[in-house]
């Protein structure tokens, strides 16, 4: 039970750190953060047979903006568990964070050093495809359980497939997928007819915008592609693009843009107007990025989410997890996508635990294949051939509400496209893509 | 001054194996004791530590030819250490086919394909960069290192793009953590033995020339420009050589080995170790693999870390870790040499007396 406050004093340095401090300060608790890591393994020495969990997520690179909310979030829901004694009530949970600073190579590493360490018995993690990758072969080898809770490459439950990994948000294809699904609604009601795609010239924004337009020339041929453009990763003046788009009038546009590129283009086409003009309908807007660009998102963009808890406060898992958080981290806080869906992998594996009577990972491997589990989305099924819940993708209008202090999507037109609407149709079609392995 | 030589001798001690070996040899005695000693440590997270201490020890000291050798720095050393690591995951792939199996022969195979590529790697970009020195050097380095990144980062159908190649599980003897070590152990041995015989000929010494004075190096009949590329080429090769050990041991590659991060690991190393001693970047490695390895299970701001050593290293050690065991090495010796002399004096001049 201890080690929860230790989780706790570290999600505190966290939130420390992510306001103005001095270096003093910084240094300060830079040290009480390794001393406070430290701490569990002493004080909870005397409890019986603890559960022991690694949590790899990156706090520094390129994914440490999306790190924050689960760190923060993932002791809540362990002490929760804690308090009735744990995974079937003797097992109390410890989790133990590393840094991934999203390379693989460290993840791999770190990973590893859990196992053989720390000997825990689960690894949740990460929020980068590659790291992930590079962590499931780890636990695969080991044969550890991975919780795959927000890295969303396909590959994770196809091409690299391990029974030992599940994965919990709706992956990239799906997403694609999602979009597409999203589109042709709007095609039928602002009656849209042509489109252009922007995409960044590298594989997956290559691949992304090759699914969507595959997709929508096989359910709309009617709708017709005007252009394509394909924009360097790592773009830092969108002008031309922006100026070329507006200049060939499409009704929408298609982007394959992500992380900083995206946001770099989303301020330089606000600025010139586009939005005004031109939907963008699928451009991905986790509640990370409503709350932190509040000010200067703009409006009625239709937006992808994986995670959005405003879509779910009428179920009871919802509310009781948002509370949870607020009553920890202030009334304008509020759990993002990542934090959402490490929630749900922690709540996972404990009823993948209960139905398994037995922590053994083999046991509860077996028990969560094709398994219903409560989440705080609702009740969903994982794929038994391949270990993907069936989880949606959530397609809708950026607006401001009166309920929230950031914006959100439209309840009123938002849509749900669930997992199992855009995967892999077959499993037998998923069995050809997984690769055999060792 | 015989009589006092002899008394140092018989103590056997560090700094009697110091005067024997010299301070490289004494080095190489006491990290090849310590590494082949590793797997008698408790736990196999050491071992794993050591291997990758040895593969970035052989990476650090490759750099350490066009650093500390030649004096030119460069910034994109990864991209050979990435291409030696996905020539060999590539051969890889092809050998394990649909079975994921993959055979000793294909294993060794798999490897060895590093060297060519890496080579012909270093060759090309070594072509251009030998015709420039100091900030130009590094810069064009670092250009052509974030050029093969990004070739590698973007070529999605041939690489595996960003998302890199998974699934590299060696042959079953070599998955055994310590056969691998010790594997690794003689790879790395017989690179550094190659790389000591190399400093020590006469076209080591044409680097160091290099380093001092290219225009009095080249009035001397040294043909610059073609001694950089065949130093570069070296280089890059034993860089290919570490970049192949890397990918089975880890089961998997990324683009994230020839990115400029990764450039900055062996300067840190070499740094740390001292760039002016051949043992120097193995050091180093030693020291920022185990912190790396360690520090990180006791806080998650391993980059503080290692920027406060750097820090602390540059101000205060510049010429690193075993610049001040070499000096403080030479004091003692000098003591005592004069502690003998002068007692060697007192019993002359009393037998003198007497």
């Amino acid at each position: 039970m201890s080690s929860y406050k230790n989780d706790y004093q570290w999600s505190q340095i966290v939130e420390t750190l992510n306001k103005t401090i001095s270096r003093r300060d910084f240094i300060i608790t830079s040290v009480a953060a390794g001393v406070m890591t430290m701490v569990p393994r002493f004080v909870t020495a005397g409890a019986a047979e603890p559960y022991r969990i690694g949590v790899c997520l990156p706090t520094t690179g390129s994914g440490a903006n999306y790190s924050e909310r689960p760190i923060k979030g993932l002791p809540l829901i362990a002490a929760e568990i804690n308090k009735r004694g744990g995974l079937l009530g003797k097992h109390p949970i410890e989790l133990y964070f590393r840094d991934t600073q999203t390379k693989p190579d460290v993840g791999a590493r770190e990973a590893r050093s859990l196992i053989l360490n720390e000997k825990v018995q689960t690894i949740i993690g990460t929020w980068s495809s590659a790291v992930a990758m590079a962590i499931q072969e780890i636990t695969h080898e080991h044969k550890v359980l991975h919780l795959a809770a927000t890295s969303n490459s396909s590959k994770i439950v196809n091409e690299n497939y391990t029974p030992y990994s599940f994965q919990f948000g709706p992956n990239s294809r799906m997403q694609s997928g999602a979009t597409v699904v999203a589109v042709l609604n709007m095609i039928k009601s602002k009656g849209w007819k042509s489109y252009v795609t922007l995409g960044l010239d590298y594989e997956w924004g290559r691949d992304a915008q090759k699914v969507f337009v595959d997709k929508l020339t096989k359910e709309s041929p009617e709708t017709k592609l005007i252009k394509v453009f394909w924009a360097k990763l790592g773009e830092t003046d969108f002008t031309s693009y922006i100026t070329a788009i507006m200049a060939l009038k499409p009704d929408f546009m298609f982007g394959a843009i992500a992380g900083k590129d995206n946001e770099t283009f989303v301020q330089q086409a606000k600025a010139s107007g586009l939005f005004k003009r031109i939907a963008y309908p699928g451009v991905f807007l986790p509640v990370t990025e409503l709350m932190q660009q509040r000010k200067t998102l703009p409006r009625h963009i239709i937006g992808l989410n994986r995670c959005p808890f405003f879509a779910h406060m009428d179920n009871p898992i919802m509310q009781k997890y948002v509370k949870m958080y607020q009553d920890k981290f202030g009334k304008d806080d509020y759990p993002d996508d990542f934090a959402c869906m490490y929630f749900d992998a922690l709540n996972g594996l404990d009823q993948g635990v209960t139905k398994a009577g037995s922590t053994d990972s083999d046991a509860v491997r077996k028990a969560l294949t094709g398994a219903t589990i409560d989440t705080c989305r609702g009740k969903l099924t994982f794929r038994d051939c391949n270990n993907q819940l069936d989880a949606a993708s959530y397609v809708g209008e950026v607006v401001d509400t009166p309920d929230y202090p950031f914006p959100i999507f439209d309840p009123k037109s938002m849509v749900a496209v669930q997992g199992h609407e855009v995967w892999v149709p077959t499993c037998e079609e998923v069995r050809k893509l997984q690769k055999k392995r060792i | 001054m015989t009589s006092s030589a002899g008394k140092s001798k018989k103590k056997g001690s560090i700094n009697g194996l110091y005067r024997q070996a010299g301070l490289t040899g004494t080095i190489a005695l006491i990290l090849g004791i310590g590494f082949l000693l590793v797997p008698l440590l408790p736990g196999e997270f050491p071992v794993i530590v050591a291997v990758e201490i040895l593969i970035l020890g052989l990476f650090a000291m490759s750099f350490n030819l066009i650093y500390g050798y030649m004096g030119q720095i460069s910034f994109g050393h990864a991209a050979f250490f990435g291409l030696g690591a996905y020539a060999t995951a590539l051969m890889f792939r092809a050998f394990q086919g649909a079975t994921g199996e993959i055979g000793y022969l294909d294993f060794f195979l798999s490897l060895l394909s590093a060297v060519p590529v890496s080579a012909m790697g270093a060759l090309v970009v070594g072509f251009f960069c030998v015709r420039l020195t100091g900030i130009y050097f590094a810069l064009l380095s670092l250009a052509f290192g974030e050029l093969v990144f990004y070739v590698v980062f973007s070529w999605y159908g041939f690489t595996g793009g960003d998302d890199g190649i998974q699934g590299l599980m060696p042959p079953p003897f070599f998955r055994d953590t310590v056969n691998y070590y010790y594997f690794t152990l003689a790879i790395v041995a017989i690179a550094v033995v190659v790389l000591w015989r190399i400093t020590q000929s006469p076209f080591g010494y044409s680097l160091r020339m290099l380093r001092e004075n290219q225009q009095r190096a080249a009035f001397l009949g040294i043909n610059v420009r073609l001694c950089m590329l065949v130093n570069f080429v070296i280089a890059g090769t034993f860089a290919g050589v570490a970049g192949a050990l890397w990918g089975p041991f880890q089961r998997s590659v990324s683009p994230v080995l020839l990115g400029w991060t990764q450039s900055g690991i062996p300067v840190f190393m070499t740094l740390i170790g001292g760039a002016s001693f051949f043992g120097g970047p193995m050091v180093g490695s030693v020291i920022y693999t185990a912190l790396n390895s360690y520090v990180t299970r006791f806080t998650m701001y391993w980059p503080l870390t290692i920027g406060v050593i750097i820090l602390f290293l540059v101000l205060f050690v510049p010429g690193g870790i075993l610049s001040v065991v070499d000096a403080r090495m030479a004091a003692y010796r000098r003591r005592r040499e004069s502690d003998a002399d002068i007692s060697a004096g007192s019993a002359d001049g009393r037998e003198g007396v007497q």
